[in-house]
């Protein structure tokens, strides 16, 4: 297996690399000209290292603007490809993206409400993870009390859950104040990580690596799952457990991800899909490629929405923007099966 | 539902119209309206256009309800016509009209800058006089068709008087000053909300570090732009922004937030940073606090309360004004 897989480890090396360069890059990235040297010089100083030589201007841009964004794009990335991935081998689908179980639209839910209470911005946050955690413990419930085992039930449930709470968005998008709230619902729907800050984003942080640590220590079983639910019983995989830890898992990175920047499509579903087009199917590597790759395309993604101009293009835009006829590219360049 | 609705219109009486009287609306239509205008029913943004109603001195003739959102941002809707609180809304929460509503309301007159709306009404037999107001100063014309169509010509050349009287005075008063950067700020979701504001700063001796010549309503742009611009005076329109300012780990220590120059627009029939009638008094205010030294002699609540009195034709307490001055929602 060591043989096999070593192509695969030299790419997730170079990968992380590839990450580790956009990270330092985007630190370049904004319309507030700061020279590199400055950028490095000001990340010294906060170690004591170097004397400050620039305005308090240039410090709150790269330490509280551009820096709490780098880090959520990043998280965010890597949650939402993580958690595609383990969905995808769950249900066996390639077509499975994070938001199936209605993890996305009990947040939305989630978010709108706490707007429409006129919540701060970490209870909103608060809020959209909650109700997305909430809404996929009624899709496991209804799919359960349909049939315990079928994963088909569980998508349709998915379906029917989302459909509920997209409705409940949409009421509260009647309700709300066109001044204030609607604009605000709106501006959050959209995604965008605007109003990333190091509060939020610590809140999303502990359930995603707490959940992604989860994740790790499953991968061989959850890999095993991959090939058939008999064929993982055969190799000693208690199947009912890896199934329900895995959703618990990726439903916390998703809710924890999505309420922390809003909706932003596309990176679960495709990232997986690069994902496997060029390391194969192996959930051991597929979960840190998937992380990696998620990480760098949502910060390549936001790198262009604080590029484009003075004017913000919100994140959830541009990532269905490029991500969904990338995605057509890649089906359309792999017409393999992939499990 | 078009039929009954059909039938509902034919069951109504239908508004006597005196002989010869026309008014040519701001889409050029000719419009025929009775002879005394009792009913108005006012469709789209309402603080809008009741405002200009209420500079007719014609508040009592609106029929029309705010909608449920808008009774607490704007109280003095209630003070300056106050039929309206009783009075039901007569637009859907999509903006749209509620005909049947309207029909069953008989009105004289609807006023609308909707263009849907009135093909909409004008096909079931509605009087409707469109206004527009796109660049800053059709103000006016809107006055000026008004006067037409309550018959007041005089009354709409007061205000239009009192418009320029007010602009000159304010720009001789700041002329050669030193312009502060201004940023109107919707702070939660970065946006410059109204695209009105890009007249009134400059005509305040302001420099807004929104205006790029753009077209549309509203614009957005990055927190990284708003540290960029750094601007000395920071406009919002709700007490409740200040507070978020004050909280935000960036937006607190801009220039503007440091020197306490966050300030909330006041709010009379409508919020003065949007189109409203009361303009030439957001000019006057902002003047006020952007060129503080050039102002002094201008109270600002003697004027407010001049203009609620002889434009609007209606006396406020001195609190009154001091809570449009606040801008408490």
């Amino acid at each position: 297996m060591n043989a096999s897989l070593s192509s695969p480890r030299l790419l997730l090396g170079a990968s992380a690399l590839g990450v580790l360069g956009l990270f330092l890059l985007s630190f370049l990235v904004g319309p507030y000209p700061i020279p590199p040297a400055t950028v490095l010089r000001v990340f010294l100083a906060q170690l004591s290292l170097a004397e400050r030589g620039w305005s308090e201007a240039v410090e709150m841009v790269v330490l509280d603007v551009r820096a709490p964004r780098i880090a959520a794009a990043l998280l965010v990335g890597a949650a939402l490809a993580c958690a595609g991935a383990a969905y995808q081998n769950l249900f066996r689908n390639p077509l499975v993206s994070p938001g199936v179980l209605g993890v996305s639209s009990g947040a939305g839910f989630g978010a709108a409400l706490g707007i429409l209470l006129g919540l701060p911005g970490a209870a909103v946050q608060g809020m959209a993870f909650a109700l997305g955690l909430v809404a996929v413990g009624l899709t496991v419930w209804l799919g359960r009390s349909f049939d315990r085992h079928a994963t088909l039930v569980l998508v349709v449930a998915g379906l029917v859950v989302s459909a509920f709470f997209q409705a409940l968005v949409s009421l509260t998008k009647i309700v709300a104040d066109p001044l204030n709230q609607l604009p605000s619902i709106t501006f959050w729907l959209l995604g965008g990580l605007t109003r990333t800050t190091p509060a939020t984003l610590l809140g999303a942080l502990v359930p995603i690596a707490a959940a992604g640590l989860v994740l790790h220590a499953l991968r061989w079983q959850v890999h095993a799952l991959a090939a058939g639910e008999d064929e993982a019983r055969a190799l000693g995989v208690n199947v009912r457990r890896v199934r329900i830890v895995l959703i618990v898992a990726a439903t916390l990175m998703t809710a924890a991800a999505t309420s922390l920047c809003g909706i932003v499509g596309w990176v679960g579903l495709l990232i997986p899909h690069i994902v496997r087009m060029l390391v194969g199917p192996c959930f051991a590597i597929v979960l840190p490629m998937s992380a990696l790759l998620g990480g760098g395309f949502l910060l390549g993604m936001d790198n262009l929405a604080r590029m484009a101009g003075t004017v913000e293009v919100p994140l959830g835009i541009l990532t269905s923007l490029i991500g969904a006829p990338f995605f057509a590219l890649v089906l359309a360049r792999t017409r393999r099966q992939w499990f | 539902m078009l039929t009954r609705r059909a039938a509902l219109a034919a069951l109504l009486p239908v508004p006597a119209v005196a002989q010869g009287r026309t008014v040519t609306d701001m889409a050029g239509r000719r419009v025929a309206l009775p002879a005394r205008i009792g009913r108005v029913v006012t469709l789209g943004s309402l603080p809008v256009l009741n405002s200009f109603v209420y500079a007719m001195g014609e508040g009592a003739t609106i029929v029309n309800g705010l909608a449920d959102f808008a009774r607490p941002h704007w109280k003095f809707q209630g003070v300056f016509a106050p039929q309206l609180a009783a009075a039901p809304p007569m637009q859907l929460p999509t903006r749209e009209p509620n005909v049947e509503a309207i029909l069953l309301a008989r009105p004289d007159v609807v006023l609308t800058m909707h263009r849907e709306s009135v093909e909409l009404l004008a096909k079931r037999g509605i009087a409707v006089v469109f206004l527009a107001w796109r660049r800053p100063e059709e103000v006016k014309a809107c006055m000026a068709v008004l006067g037409e169509v309550f018959a007041n010509p005089a009354r709409a050349a007061a205000y239009t008087d009192y418009f320029d009287r007010t602009i000159a005075r304010v720009a001789r008063a700041v002329a050669g000053a030193p312009r502060p950067r201004v940023l109107y700020l919707q702070p939660d979701t970065l946006t410059q909300p109204r695209l009105i504001a890009e007249w009134w700063i400059p005509a305040a001796g302001g420099a807004s570090v929104t205006d790029d010549g753009r077209s549309s309503e509203s614009r957005s742009f990055t927190l990284e732009q708003v540290v960029l611009w750094d601007p000395d005076i920071l406009i919002v329109t709700d007490p409740r922004d200040v507070a978020f300012v004050q909280r935000h780990t960036v937006l607190a220590r801009l220039r503007a937030a440091r020197a306490g120059r966050v300030l909330v627009v006041p709010v009379g029939a409508h919020t003065w940073s949007n189109r409203t009638a009361e303009q030439p008094l957001t000019v006057l205010w902002a003047a006020s606090v952007f060129h503080p030294e050039r102002m002094r002699g201008i109270d600002l609540a003697a004027e407010t309360a001049a203009f609620y009195r002889d434009i609007f034709g209606h006396a406020l307490s001195d609190a009154q004004v001091a809570e449009i001055l606040s801008g408490t929602m």
